[in-house]
């Protein structure tokens, strides 16, 4: 059984675990009218507040329910908005203090050769802004010679420490990747027909020596990744204040995570095949949940992954012993090449909301590039403005009023929440679609979305 | 993008030894459970309850959105047909629930509870065991008061709990908890690796957990 079981009994075989220092509060009964009021006349909502034995007081329309003498009255059917109710409830709480504290959220962005850019982003989701914890979900860019490294991890969102492993995991991973990959290089002027894709059966190594490297490196990495994740969990031994926190020392399954890397190269450069982009390679490797896919010029849709799954939803995998064996990794390497229009790598919670791939992840891409984070446009902020008129200003400089000038061109600009005057805003988002994909994950609306987001895409900006 | 449920069971023993006090705190208990769980954005947003009440017979309020959820009225009378309550539950999960597809993310795992405070009057047996061969979800017992037989209740699923008595206070701690058991599963739904138990909060002293 866990360590975690404290309050079961030792010689108890029950499968619950029972999470310690947290228990049910137990108010004393106080209302006495409540428990004498007539059971057969249903009580409106309005009525409860007064028998509030629990402390809770949320804002809700009066209800009233039809009884019935013969079982428990139906439903009746009342105009709900779910998500304007959850709204007001949602606190947002900040970043508690303590170790390994992990930012709100973050972004990054690359431009690349090849009119290619790779940006990510990740932001702490509402369960975790609710809670007062930390983001659990981590990512990583990296470039080298022709290569692009991504990492991608999700911390175990049961396991109090898990965004150690995350960060550990991705950090360590591409670590690996950028030392392989550095000075291996394809070489010049070769080809590569379907069948330089070949790979040995059973064990999943490729025939071709250059790719099989490539794979070699993937696995390597997924291995470091799990070695550090233990380290950081033996550094963090010794320490009370983990110990305190989970009740039992610190071990590396507290540190639980998943883990998705994949690294990208262009094969030809754009022209070479009388295609308009150029000809990309992606290698992928993982554990766990979220997805890693490769949209085409054709919209067509690659998954480079088979998310690990069990027969509910929220049941997956993470780094551990048994997955970085051989057997494992010889199934959990993907390869494509193609003309890369974007290359995704997501957590769950941002790949559960683009369910069923095929299909939604084209949606995602068409989002994307409406809200001018992918694609071939240079981002503008969508907020009016009005033309300055340079004559009443020039009048008005010429007068002395400066401070007059400065109302003047902020009434005229109409900015009322920015700060900073619109043009700098446009600079600034020109400049970043980093920061605008941190913004659009922290506000996009799924119903029962609330985990932490974390999205990194590779993309061409090739006109379509 | 399909919305993912927590699918909440409750099955409530409405038979005649319910009647005065215990069923009225099992009322109250149901109002506090709506009312608490109503007051949280993730139970909001994820959790569908159904109300399976049996006596002589069974009867289900159908799987629906916790802000749409009417409380129940319920009156205690005649026997105690579990096996119905059972058979009900099963043939409802199935049809309810849905599974993860290719196409689709599916449900999260369903939360049943079950509580009786005496011995069902029905053929229950077989129903039981269909039930765990469908494994429907997790399954928590509650043996209420002296009359009830936990060990019956281990032939329905692994986790079991036992009150002592029926009075309005161990009822309505046993509501807490289980309101507090769903809005912690709707909190951590997130993943747990595909061996990990149940996490539930620690049961209050009126709760004893049969090993």
């Amino acid at each position: 059984m866990s360590a975690d079981s404290r309050e079961v009994k030792p010689e108890s075989r029950s499968p619950v675990v029972f999470r310690p220092g947290e228990s049910a509060t137990y108010a004393p009964d106080q209302q006495s009218s409540c428990i004498a009021a007539d059971e057969n006349k249903a009580q409106p909502q309005s009525d409860s507040s007064s028998c509030d034995l629990l402390g809770a007081a949320p804002s809700l329309p009066a209800e009233g329910s039809s009884t019935s003498t013969n079982g428990p009255s139906v439903a009746e059917e009342t105009a709900w908005d779910v998500r304007q109710e959850a709204e007001s409830l949602w606190k947002q709480l900040p970043v508690p203090d303590g170790p390994d504290q992990h930012d709100e959220s973050y972004s990054q962005m690359i431009p690349l050769p090849n009119r290619m850019k790779v940006i990510g982003s990740s932001v702490r989701g509402k369960k975790h802004k609710h809670e007062g914890s930390n983001r659990d979900d981590w990512f990583e860019i990296e470039t080298i010679g022709s290569w692009t490294i991504i990492a991608v991890a999700d911390g175990a969102g049961s396991k109090k420490f898990s965004r150690i492993g995350a960060k550990e995991a991705c950090q360590s991973a591409v670590a690996v990747l950028k030392r392989e990959l550095a000075q291996h290089e394809f070489a010049v002027g070769r080809v590569w027909p379907g069948e330089a894709f070949a790979m040995v059966p059973q064990i999943g190594f490729f025939k071709d020596e250059e790719l099989d490297f490539i794979r070699a490196a993937l696995w390597q990495a997924m291995r470091v990744a799990w070695d550090q994740v233990q380290a950081a969990a033996i550094m963090r031994m010794g320490d009370p204040h983990y110990e305190d926190l989970l009740g039992h020392r610190i071990q590396s399954s507290d540190l639980s995570t998943t883990l998705i890397i994949a690294v990208h190269t262009v094969l030809e450069d754009a022209g070479r095949d009388s295609h308009s982009a150029p000809l990309s390679l992606v290698m992928s490797c993982s554990v766990g949940d979220g997805i890693a896919a490769f949209i085409d010029m054709d919209d067509r849709i690659e998954l480079l992954m088979k998310p690990d799954s069990g027969a509910f939803p929220g049941e997956t995998e993470f780094l551990s012993d048994e997955m970085v064996k051989t057997k494992q990794l010889s199934a959990r390497v993907h390869s494509f090449k193609g003309h890369l229009k974007a290359l995704f790598v997501m957590t769950d919670g941002v790949a559960d909301d683009y369910l069923p791939y095929v299909n939604e992840l084209n949606e995602l891409y068409r989002e994307l590039v409406s809200k001018r984070i992918v694609g071939d446009q240079q981002p503008v902020p969508d907020r009016s403005w009005k033309p300055i008129d340079l004559t009443k200003m020039a009048r008005q400089l010429e007068a002395g009023l400066e401070s007059g000038v400065k109302s003047e061109t902020d009434e005229l600009l109409g900015s009322s929440s920015a700060s900073t005057a619109p043009s700098e805003e446009l600079a600034k988002d020109a400049e970043d679609p980093g920061a605008i994909l941190e913004r659009w994950l922290d506000s996009y609306y799924v119903r029962g979305s609330f985990d932490d987001r974390t999205l990194v895409t590779l993309y061409s900006e090739v006109p379509q | 993008m399909a919305e993912r449920r927590l699918p909440v069971y409750l099955l409530l023993d409405c038979s005649g030894s319910m009647t005065g006090e215990p069923i009225e705190a099992v009322r109250q208990g149901v109002r506090a459970l709506l009312t608490d769980l109503k007051g949280d954005p993730m139970a909001l947003e994820t959790a569908y309850l159904s109300i399976i009440t049996f006596d002589s017979t069974a009867r289900l309020q159908p799987l629906t959105e916790l802000g749409k959820f009417k409380e129940p009225s319920l009156s205690a009378s005649g026997s105690t047909a579990l096996g119905a309550a059972l058979k009900l539950l099963r043939e409802n999960v199935k049809s309810d629930v849905k599974k993860p597809t290719e196409t689709q993310k599916g449900d999260w795992k369903p939360l049943i509870f079950l509580m009786t405070d005496g011995q069902p009057t029905d053929s229950w047996q077989h129903e039981a065991d269909e039930l765990k061969n469908a494994r429907p979800g997790n399954i928590i017992a509650c043996a209420a008061g002296p009359n009830a037989d936990s060990s019956m209740l281990k032939q329905i699923t692994e986790i079991v709990v036992q009150l002592n008595d029926l009075q309005p206070d161990t009822l309505k701690a046993f509501f807490k908890w289980v309101t507090s058991s769903i809005r912690t599963t709707s909190q951590g739904i997130g993943q747990v690796s595909n061996d990990t138990p149940i996490n539930l909060p620690p049961p209050p002293p009126q709760i004893q957990i049969v090993p």
